[in-house]
């Protein structure tokens, strides 16, 4: 045997050896990242649950415990009409940023199988529109939006002869202003996840169809649709959740106005702790939304494949 | 290959759509570029054309010679690789151990992982401000960036575990018998074999810090600490009525960065994105 | 050198208990095969021996010492993976000096042996090489070499062939069994393989379900199957199995088939299965007994009874013919000469050789002796 071997072996063989293997302890690995999730989330989230039963202001710090706020909240009577707008907000753009996002994924699918050149410079473009920032976003939609004289959309409309649209002005058409920012914004990660889920789709099940006679919309209804199932359903839910979450683009695009038009839960617990210093009734609206979040992402994990299926 | 009309018509039908989509998902950019590069009198030209008469860069000096508008440039880049980086650290060796060990905690730490992500920012800050506030760490730079680590690791962890899943348990397993324990394993030979996936999920979370807005609107309040996406916003209060071309010049600016990041790095995005959130 | 011990070894994930109490030994430069079907605790023992899975129950010792509780590290093994494991980012030689760099050895040293291991496995050009620019068989050829290198007190390998096609497979058997030759280390080796276990160990360790069926030399297992299972386990094609009687016939005690045909015994199984008459047996004999090629050992012998039995379908494998037939009612398996001219349909004449047939227990399976 080599001499050099014989001896790094003898001195591996005489080595020390530890009682406990530090490393093969699994919670050392996660630890670190454990203690940072429960200071970040667990205990905000505690915390916003206990500061709505008091009647705390960002001013003041002593306060006392008490369901005022959440009385309140019943009394609160501009609460339905933002409720509404919230939900119209998020299934308007549930809805849209899926038919979207389906119609897209389609066509880059078709563009793929037939190899025609382009396909990638069309899936970066809607790419982009989804890393620009939210706050940048919604200023340009502003502009876009704008009923100024450099507003792009009504110059194109006078352009043609037809009249301006109040875009950001009238209520009942700034919501929808708002809609599509927000689907300008976020159609491209709904393309993403249909798209991965059209590609999965075995061919065989199409040439089966297609055998079996159905017309092309027949194989989409009975062979696509329902392949793109779990992934449709996934997709509603973190575009809900994405879209309740919604802030910065909102705030750039109308600051919630006209008045209150477009004023969704977000930016009302933003207004309410932030501007009002109101910690209480802003934690009530903040516990309102983590509970929508709370049932959105309870289904979204049942959704899931489990850790050992594929 | 002989094609049908059936095949041209649908080829030509999806040429169509593609046009129509890029024209509205790449539209609204370019006219905010043209209107960035066009002097005061051309902003309010009524007549719609994407190249104006007389073109000038005069907004894109104006806006970087403002004291403050490098400086969010600055934050922004400084808070978002900061907030990447630490989530790196966090996120690695859990990653790891998500993906090798098996533990009683380890289902709601995974479940934990997915949930935090779907919290807003918003409802964290609440209740954080008043402690932050009272700690000192509002309008400080140390103080955001933990912020912006917490809200990037559990993406990290996500992407990088579902990464370290596709390498092969053999290979450190080859390392501990040739001699090292699971950590040296783990520098030696899993961090190298995941450099595709760090990177991956790096750029990613770099992209999204440099969106992030809600975090540094409400705990910076010294403009000179802002980040663009602030920053921006602020520019937005200033500049909006009195110089549109000024602000537009400011957005292009302001978006330019992300979108070159990701023009360049594409690949490593966009396959990291699919894989987590489908196969979850 | 090493010997290793291994005492009432048990293994258990969660609630489930894969190996049941395991015991064996394997003495200094052996080549010790582990073999069995797939989930029978083979490869999950080889881990725990290399200190890759923790024990729940049972002691393994190397040299005497107790290594339970030792990190894989400091065993002083070596092992060869299923999957190479090849660390793909570094070279050929990067691969193989690793283990001798976690052992702080001067790097002339490690320049030395990694350069003559190249050298006995014949991979000195594929040293600058990254793994993937391998094939399966120089990949192979590596992961030996890299365990080669390190000249450790005991080496592991885990199903290494099970990858490779066939005709590299056969290469590497070989390779193996020389390089075991001249280094003459301890060695403990998985597969499933029958035949890998039979050309490569000095002993070999059946395994079914965690249980140990038998520990044996290739010839004990050949020749003297504990039971019916390690006799099928073991020589390819497998043992036939017929069921049949020990009764009388002619007043001769015989194995008698359910179809009425009878094959008598020889004078010694007449005196070991004496006390075993009128019972229901299982009639073991090998297809290579069943045959009509006469060696020296059993020409004329007293054991060979001629008998004649169905062409049903006929596999010719160059030297050897087999031939798919039935007898006693079941379907069984000959081996003839590979010259004969046969045609399904036909009958042809063979013998047995009873002096090298079993009967085993219909029941539990173990083979019937002399009692």
């Amino acid at each position: 045997m080599t001499e050099g071997v014989a001896t790094a072996n003898a001195a591996l063989r005489t080595r020390r050896r530890p009682r406990w293997r530090i490393s093969e302890h699994p919670y050392i690995w996660v630890a670190p990242l454990t203690l940072l999730l429960l200071a970040t989330y667990v205990y905000p989230a505690v915390e916003v649950v206990r500061f709505s039963f008091t009647n705390a202001t960002l001013l003041n710090p002593e306060y006392e415990y008490t369901l005022r706020s959440y009385q309140a909240l019943q009394r609160n009577t501009s609460l339905g009409g933002l409720l509404w707008i919230t939900f119209l907000f998020v299934f308007a753009s549930v809805v849209f940023q899926l038919l979207l996002g389906l119609l897209i994924a389609l066509a880059l699918n078709r563009g793929v199988n037939r190899n025609l050149p382009g396909v990638s410079v069309v899936r970066i473009v809607i790419l982009s529109s989804w890393i620009v920032p939210g706050v940048a976003a919604g200023i340009v939609w502003q502009l876009i939006f704008s009923e100024a004289s450099y507003g792009f959309l009504n110059s194109l409309l006078r352009d043609v002869g037809l009249p301006p649209v109040k875009w950001l002005s009238r209520p009942d058409i700034a919501i929808w202003s708002a809609v599509i920012a927000n689907i300008w914004r976020g159609t491209a990660f709904s393309m993403i996840l249909l798209y991965a889920g059209l590609v999965i789709i075995p061919k065989s099940l199409y040439e089966a169809a297609a055998v079996d006679g159905a017309s092309a919309w027949r194989q989409f209804w009975y062979v696509t649709l329902p392949q793109l199932r779990p992934i449709l359903l996934i997709n509603t839910i973190l575009i809900s959740i994405f879209t309740l979450n919604t802030f910065d683009l909102i705030l750039a695009l109308t600051g919630g106005g006209p008045g209150r038009a477009t004023e969704v839960l977000s930016l009302y617990a933003y207004n309410l702790v932030f501007r009002n210093f109101d910690l209480a009734n802003g934690s009530v609206i903040a516990v309102v939304l983590l509970a929508i979040s709370v049932v959105f992402t309870f289904f979204y994990i049942r959704l899931l494949p489990k850790e050992n299926e594929t | 290959m002989r094609m049908s009309t059936k095949q041209r018509l649908g080829d030509a039908g999806t040429y169509l759509a593609y046009l129509v989509v890029c024209l509205f998902f790449a539209g609204p950019l370019l006219w905010l570029i043209s209107l960035s590069i066009r002097t005061a009198a051309e902003v309010y030209v009524s007549d719609i054309r994407l190249w104006p008469q007389n073109p000038t860069l005069d907004n894109y000096f104006s806006v970087l010679g403002n004291q403050l508008f490098p400086r969010y440039l600055w934050n922004g880049l400084l808070l978002s690789v900061a907030g990447a980086f630490g989530a790196m650290l966090f996120a690695t060796p859990a990653a790891y151990a998500l993906s090798r060990f098996e533990f009683p905690a380890k289902r709601p730490v995974m479940i934990g992982i997915l949930a935090f992500q779907m919290i807003s920012p918003l409802v964290i800050m609440v209740p954080l401000y008043r402690y932050m506030d009272r700690i000192g760490l509002t309008d400080s730079h140390f103080g955001a960036s933990m912020l912006y680590i917490a809200v990037a690791a559990p993406l990290f962890t996500w992407m990088l575990k579902g990464f370290i899943d596709g390498i092969p348990r053999s290979l450190e397993e080859a390392a501990m018998i040739d001699g090292c324990t699971r950590f040296g394993a783990f520098l030696r030979v899993i961090m190298p074999l995941s450099l595709p996936g760090l990177t991956s999920a790096f750029v990613l979370n770099a992209i999204l810090g440099w969106s992030q807005f809600i975090i540094p609107f409400i705990l910076l309040s010294k403009p000179a600490l802002q980040p663009i996406a602030v920053g921006i916003f602020n520019f937005q209060g200033t500049y909006n009525t009195t110089s549109t071309q000024v602000l537009a010049a400011a957005s292009v600016l302001s978006i330019v960065p992300a979108i070159v990041t990701f023009l360049v790095l594409q690949r490593f995005i966009i396959g990291a994105l699919t894989a987590g959130a489908v196969k979850g | 050198m090493a010997e290793v011990s291994v005492r009432k070894l048990i293994k258990r994930f969660g609630q489930f208990e894969v190996v049941h109490g395991i015991d064996f030994d394997v003495t200094d430069g052996e080549f010790m095969v582990l073999v069995g079907p797939s989930g029978c605790g083979k490869s999950t023992t080889l881990r725990m021996i290399a200190g890759l899975e923790t024990v729940s129950d049972g002691e393994i010792s190397i040299n005497g010492e107790l290594v339970n509780d030792v990190p894989p590290r400091d065993r002083d093994i070596a092992m060869v993976f299923q999957d190479y494991a090849l660390y793909p980012h570094m070279s050929v030689k990067q691969n193989l000096g690793f283990g001798l760099k976690m052992r702080d050895m001067p790097r002339a040293k490690i320049e030395e042996a990694v350069q003559r291991t190249a050298d006995i496995l014949q991979i000195r050009e594929l040293l600058d090489r990254k793994p993937k620019q391998l094939s399966g068989g120089q990949r192979q050829r590596v992961a030996i070499g890299r365990a080669i290198a390190r000249e450790p007190q005991l080496f592991l390998f885990d199903e290494p062939l099970s990858n490779l096609d066939a005709k590299l497979r056969v290469e590497m058997r070989t390779q193996i069994k020389r390089l075991h030759i001249a280094f003459n280390a301890t060695s403990i080796y998985v597969t499933h393989d029958q035949t890998e276990a039979m050309t490569l160990a000095d002993r070999i360790v059946v395994l079914r379900g965690g249980v140990i069926e038998q520990v044996g030399t290739p010839d004990q297992l050949y020749n003297h199957p504990v039971n019916r299972f390690v006799a099928g386990f073991i020589g390819s094609p497998t043992m036939n199995f017929i069921d049949a009687e020990l009764a009388e016939s002619a007043g001769e005690a015989s194995i008698v088939f359910n179809d009425g045909q009878t094959l008598p015994l020889t004078a010694a199984q007449r005196q070991s299965y004496a006390s075993h008459k009128g019972q229901k047996v299982l009639f073991g004999v090998r297809p290579e007994h069943l045959t009509n090629v006469f060696t020296a050992e059993n020409r004329g012998g007293a054991g060979l009874v001629p008998i004649e039995i169905p062409v049903e379908i006929v596999e010719p494998l160059g030297a050897d013919t087999l031939v798919f037939s039935k007898l006693g009612g079941s379907e069984i398996v000959s081996r003839v000469a590979g010259s004969a001219d046969l045609r399904p349909g036909t009958r042809i004449p063979v013998h047995v050789d009873m002096s090298r047939t079993h009967l085993f227990d219909p029941e539990t399976g173990v083979r019937l002796t002399a009692t």
